[in-house]
C-alpha cells in the first residue's frame, strides 16, 4: 500500500506531464485504479511501475485528444545545435521563482518530465535515459534545445521589459 | 514589478513542484481506494482458498466412497499384489510348458487302463453296449482297424477322457487271447487337434495307441 508521501511524489510527477493540477490528479487516480487491479506480487518497485503507467496513460490520453505533438519545428529551427552535446549543462540557467509556472507552460510534456526528474527527483541524465528507455544523446539534445529556448524566452522578455520601461 | 528572487533553475523547479501537494480530501480518497482494493483482494483470496479446500474435501470424500482406504494396509496390499503376480507367472509358465494334448490323452488312457475298472455292461454285441451307454454324445463304433474276426467285444463302461464323457470298452484279441481296452471319445473339445495319424507310445508300462476314425478319437491300451 502506498504512503501519502509516495502518492504526493507520483502526483508531482503527473503534474510535470500535464502541467495541470486537476488533470494530474485524474491521471494519478486512473493509474492507481489499474495498478490495484494488477498482480502486485509481480511488481518489484511500485513507484517506478506507477510512473511508467502514468507516462503511458498520459501519452494515450493526449493522443486521444490530439494534443500530443513533438516540439514545434518552427521553434526548433531557431535553435542551433552547434555546441557539443557532451558539454550540456542546465545548472547555469537562472530563473525567477515566479516565472517557473509560466516557463513550464511553454514546454512540451516530455520536456517538463525531463526537468522534473532531473531537478526534483535528482536523477542524472544517464539514470533518466535508463528510466525512460531512450538514448542518452536524445536527452542531451532535448536538454540543449530546452536551455536555448529558455534563454531565448528570457531575452525576449527582457527586450519587452526594456521597451515597456522606455 | 517582480521582486521574486532569481535562482538556479533546478532549485526553482524543486520549489515549484514541492509546493504542489494532494489535498487532504484527495489523499483520503486515494488511501480509501487502496484500502478497499486490499480488503477485496484478501476476501477474494480467502474465498478462493475456501473453495479450493471444499473442492479438495469433496473430491477426497467422493473418491473414498468408491475406493477402499488402503492407506493402513499398504504392505498387505503390496504383498497380495506380489503373490498374485507370482501366481500369474506360475500359471503362464505351466501353460506354456504343459505337454501337448495327444500326450495328455495317452497318459490318461494309460492311467484308466491300469485302474482295471470292471465293465458296467457285459456283451459281445456292439449294439447292446451302444444301447447301454446311451448318455454318450456319439454312437459307439466298431473300428475298421480292428478286423472283426480277430477281435471280440466283452463289455463296456463310461469313463472320462480329458474331462469329457467317453466309452471304455474291453475287447479281446482272439489271435493272442490278450485283453485290451478300447477308448472312444468325441473329437470336440480340442481332440481334433490331437492329429489323425496313429501314435503309439509306452506309458508307465502300458502300450497306448491313439488315432482318429469316423470322427472319433480312438485309443487302444494293452499291458505286455
Amino acid at each position: 500500500m502506498l504512503e501519502k508521501d509516495q502518492l504526493n511524489q507520483l502526483y508531482r510527477f503527473a503534474i510535470s506531464l500535464t502541467n495541470n493540477d486537476d488533470q494530474a490528479y485524474d491521471l494519478l487516480q486512473t493509474c492507481l485504479e489499474k495498478y490495484l487491479k494488477a498482480d502486485l506480487s509481480e511488481i518489484e518497485v511500485p513507484i517506478a511501475y506507477l510512473k511508467r503507467m502514468i507516462r503511458n496513460e498520459f501519452i494515450d490520453e493526449t493522443r486521444r485528444r490530439h494534443l500530443y505533438r513533438d516540439v514545434d519545428p518552427e521553434v526548433l529551427g531557431r535553435i542551433s545545435d552547434e555546441s557539443s552535446l557532451n558539454e550540456v549543462t542546465i545548472e547555469d540557467v537562472f530563473v525567477q521563482q515566479s516565472e517557473v509556472a509560466a516557463l513550464l507552460g511553454t514546454m512540451q510534456p516530455e520536456e517538463r518530465e525531463l526537468l522534473y526528474l532531473w531537478a526534483v527527483e535528482e536523477y542524472t541524465i544517464d539514470e533518466i535515459a535508463q528510466i525512460k528507455q531512450v538514448p542518452r544523446g536524445t536527452l542531451l539534445s532535448k536538454l540543449h534545445r530546452l536551455k536555448k529556448r529558455v534563454k531565448l524566452q528570457q531575452d525576449s522578455d527582457n527586450v519587452l521589459n526594456l521597451r515597456v520601461k522606455s | 514589478m517582480n521582486h521574486s528572487k532569481i535562482k538556479p533553475i533546478d532549485e526553482a523547479l524543486k520549489e515549484h513542484y514541492t509546493s504542489k501537494s494532494l489535498s487532504e480530501n484527495q489523499l483520503e480518497q486515494l488511501m480509501t481506494m487502496q484500502s478497499e482494493s486490499l480488503a477485496s483482494q484478501q476476501t477474494d483470496a480467502e474465498v478462493a482458498n475456501q473453495a479450493a479446500r471444499v473442492t479438495k474435501t469433496v473430491t477426497e470424500a467422493g473418491l473414498s466412497r468408491f475406493l477402499p482406504d488402503f492407506r493402513g494396509y499398504r504392505y498387505a496390499f503390496y504383498a497380495t499384489a506380489c503373490m498374485l503376480a507370482v501366481a500369474c507367472l506360475t500359471i503362464a509358465f505351466s501353460l506354456v510348458n504343459q505337454p501337448p494334448l495327444s500326450q495328455r490323452i495317452m497318459s490318461e488312457i494309460a492311467y484308466n487302463h491300469k485302474q482295471g475298472m470292471p465293465t458296467e455292461v457285459a456283451s459281445s454285441s456292439v449294439d447292446d453296449i451302444r444301447k447301454y451307454l446311451n448318455k454318450l454324445s456319439f454312437p459307439i463304433i466298431s473300428p475298421n482297424s480292428l478286423a472283426k474276426p480277430n477281435w471280440q467285444f466283452l463289455g463296456g463302461r463310461y469313463c472320462s477322457i480329458n474331462g469329457k464323457l467317453a466309452a471304455q470298452l474291453k475287447i479281446k484279441n482272439l489271435a493272442d487271447n490278450n485283453i485290451y481296452t478300447l477308448y472312444q471319445a468325441a473329437t470336440e473339445g480340442g481332440f481334433e487337434k490331437s492329429g489323425a495319424k496313429l501314435k503309439t507310445q509306452m506309458i508307465d508300462g502300458v502300450g497306448v495307441s491313439i488315432w482318429r476314425e469316423k470322427g472319433l478319437l480312438l485309443g487302444l491300451a494293452s499291458s505286455p
